[in-house]
């Protein structure tokens, strides 16, 4: 197999190379008549990528040897194939030549530059084998497709670290939120969760209502490329546990990825965990400004939220205002979450989302501290406030992992609530001991005092 | 009194100099040999790598030598002496005037450096170096160490086999992309195709990077046979830093593989500064 690549090609090959060393650890050259495909699968199986380039991509493409198509195929290591276009000569670069001998040793690549410059790199090829995944991507119950552009503003809200997220598909809606695994001990998650409209996607059928959950770094690995393509993705799934595959065409190029999606079924450790997300709290309007207020105020945190959210709930009776919850009940194992629900009706959703996001994970940051001190208090005041917002929130939903309201604030006793008291209808100065006692007498009289 | 210095000096171009003493700075100890035409700062690396920087009196406002010197001096405190106020020389440009003494005693009056009575009484007198800048001084003393011996690579033009002198922003970017994983570098030079490769082999695969012979970019190529030899990766790498600042560069290479990389800098006053490295190539490659 032999072929050229020039020009603008180079580029979008050398992306393609990135994208896969993003996912595996090694790369399939799979040479077929009319098409040279890439393949790698992640070190787990549960992520597979397939690029191919057809024929018309390639200035000059030849399969040659049809006899001896199955020593055509091997696999090396993407890391050689990454240093063949490492650095910013890419411009520079004329052509790219791409050479595959029949059991060859080596996988050859000769890049040209334009000041006459020739850089013939021998790829060590490891194995001769070819992987293949079956998956379905036509005539999958689901079908979205959306510009990358957007599913990155929405990507880039969650945490770099993150690992898997949930993509939840109603007939009228998407939702898009952290997976964090209730098994898991980690104290401090943040939630966040972001919700687009119809119109966000160029297509939209949906069969049924579905949850599925995966990993998230696949995802961003495909994201930048179609980005960089400025191409439509596709995404076709089914059902939790039937994998999900993500499509990018450009012209002659056409990427899959195919990942794994949670299986609620095998996944028993988490399965409870999994089925009550599935029931989220419904997203409503909330209003932005109040709730980063009540972020900054630190150390009493879940009143305050608790206090706008009960301001919200009287100014709008449709928002229930579950932003927040900062109890550290022991029940649930001392885990705090905060739910972003983000606008639907607005359409700029994402850049919006990412504004709550990061004012979130500030307050993640500063909790620990704030905690230790709310903590024996807000458990206090968290059952009881369980009760009082327990009705409330089960007129919407049936379970009980669900973000609760934070427990109504008491009584304070910061300095500038001292004076509250004298603003309360049963307040009568009358009754307060020595109210009679002049302490200072008019300034006329200024000889006599008490 | 002022015959008493051996050497006063007082630093011009500060930039160029601090560029060039940094190229070199690939260990810890110089020795720097001082000479009417200005100074010049030779490090070695295990007997088998040499890079000198040059100085020329050019770059120095004052200049004045009353004999030889050679001394062995920190190149890593004497370079951060140097440019202690580097931030400001780059902003404020002239401000800074910079004063080199070896072995000096100085008075300051009212604000002025006033360098009288320059006594040299042997080796073993530390480096002096003043540092002005509006009115702030900076007195610095580095100790001075006797002198190793330093390797003579000769690079005899009749022994010169091959000869490439090039534009530096050829080989900047390839010699920046070399293969880090690879142990050694080989060079080929031939008067037939395909004359001009620079080669590398690691966990990544082989790499040959053709060169063009007969672009604008060479100035120069004269090889007289084909010669092939191989050096560490870790001693071209130091080599590399002087590339990045300079404009052109010549490679050397005599029948036993010895390589001089000469670079050459030009400042903004249009004086030329020269880097020189020799590497010594590996002999027993038979292993990779």
């Amino acid at each position: 197999m032999k072929c050229v690549v020039s020009g603008i090609n180079i580029k979008i090959l050398a992306r393609a190379i990135q994208m896969l060393s993003k996912i595996g650890e090694e790369m399939f050259v799979q040479p077929q008549e009319d098409c040279l495909s890439f393949r790698t699968v992640n070190s787990s199986n549960s992520a597979f990528v397939d690029i191919t380039f057809q024929e018309n991509y390639f200035s000059y493409y030849a399969y040659e040897d049809l006899e001896e198509s199955d020593s055509l195929k091997c696999k090396i290591l993407i890391r050689s194939a990454l240093a063949v276009f490492k650095g910013n000569l890419d411009k520079q670069v004329e052509s790219c030549h791409i050479q595959l001998d029949p059991n060859s040793e080596q996988l050859t690549f000769v890049l040209k530059y334009r000041n006459s410059i020739i850089k013939t790199h021998l790829l060590p090829i490891l194995d001769c084998e070819t992987i293949k995944a079956n998956y379905k991507k036509d005539g999958t119950a689901n079908h979205l497709r959306i510009q990358p552009r957007v599913m990155n503003d929405v990507v880039q809200n969650f945490q770099q670290s993150l690992l898997e997220i949930t993509l939840e598909v109603l007939q009228e809606k998407v939702l898009i939120r952290n997976y964090i695994d209730e098994s898991s001990n980690v104290s401090n998650e943040t939630r966040t969760q972001c919700n687009f409209s119809v119109g966000e996607f160029d297509e939209y059928n949906i069969e049924s209502d579905t949850i599925i959950t995966f990993c998230l770094k696949e995802l961003r690995a495909i994201l930048s490329l179609a980005d960089i393509l400025s191409q439509p993705i596709d995404i076709h799934f089914e059902r939790p546990g039937r994998p999900v595959v993500f499509v990018c065409k450009s012209g002659s190029m056409e990427s899959n990825l195919v990942l794994a999606t949670l299986n609620p079924d095998t996944e028993s450790a988490s399965q409870s965990t999994t089925s009550t997300r599935q029931n989220p709290a419904p997203k409503k309007v909330t209003k932005r400004a109040p709730r980063g207020k009540g972020i900054k105020s630190l150390g009493k945190k879940s009143y305050t939220n608790s206090a706008h959210s009960r301001a919200m709930e009287s100014a709008d009776m449709e928002s229930p205002g579950r932003i927040s919850d900062v109890s550290d009940l022991p029940t649930q194992n001392n885990r705090r979450k905060s739910v972003t629900d983000v606008s639907k009706a607005d359409p700029f959703t994402p850049r919006s989302s990412r504004e709550s996001t990061s004012v979130l994970r500030l307050e993640a940051a500063e909790h620990p501290a704030s905690s230790e001190r709310t903590n024996l208090a807000s458990s206090l005041m968290k059952r009881k406030s369980i009760d009082q917002d327990g009705d409330e929130s089960s007129r919407d939903m049936d379970n009980d992992d669900l973000v609760q309201n934070s427990p109504p604030r008491p009584k304070s006793k910061k300095a500038k609530l001292i004076f509250q008291k004298c603003f309360q209808k049963t307040f009568d100065p009358n009754n307060l001991p020595g109210h009679s006692n002049v302490e200072v007498e008019d300034s006329s009289e200024s000889s006599e005092n008490d | 009194m002022t015959t008493d210095y051996k050497l006063i000096a007082k630093l011009g171009n500060l930039k160029t100099v601090i560029q060039l003493l940094r190229a070199v700075n690939f260990k810890e100890s110089a020795t720097c040999y001082g000479s009417k035409n200005g100074l010049k700062l030779t490090v070695e690396e295990a007997k088998c790598m040499q890079a000198s920087a040059y100085i020329p009196i050019q770059l120095f406002e004052e200049y004045t030598l009353t004999e030889d010197i050679i001394f062995r001096i920190n190149l890593n405190v004497f370079v951060e002496c140097l440019s202690m106020f580097w931030s400001n020389i780059n902003t404020t440009g002239s401000t800074t005037s910079l004063e080199m003494h070896y072995k000096v005693n100085t008075q300051i009056i009212q604000g002025e450096i006033f360098i009288n009575k320059i006594f040299y009484q042997g080796v073993g007198h530390p480096v002096t170096i003043l540092i002005e800048e509006d009115g702030v001084v900076v007195d610095c003393s580095l100790k001075t160490q006797e002198p190793d011996e330093i390797l003579d690579f000769d690079l005899d033009p009749e022994t010169v086999i091959n000869k490439v002198l090039l534009h530096s922003e050829l080989l900047k970017d390839v010699l920046a992309e070399l293969d880090p994983t690879s142990n050694h570098l080989e060079l080929l030079l031939s008067p037939k195709s395909p004359y001009f490769m620079i080669s590398t082999k690691g966990l990544a695969g082989e790499c040959h990077v053709q060169m063009p012979h007969n672009t604008e970019m060479i100035e120069t190529f004269q090889c007289k046979k084909e010669a092939k030899s191989k050096y560490l990766l870790p001693h071209i790498k130091p080599a590399m830093k002087a590339m990045l600042c300079s404009n052109k560069v010549s490679l050397r290479t005599n029948e036993s593989g010895l390589l001089c990389f000469q670079y050459m800098i030009k400042t903004d006053d249009g004086v030329n500064c020269f880097i020189e490295y020799y590497i010594s190539p590996l002999i027993n490659d038979d292993d990779d």
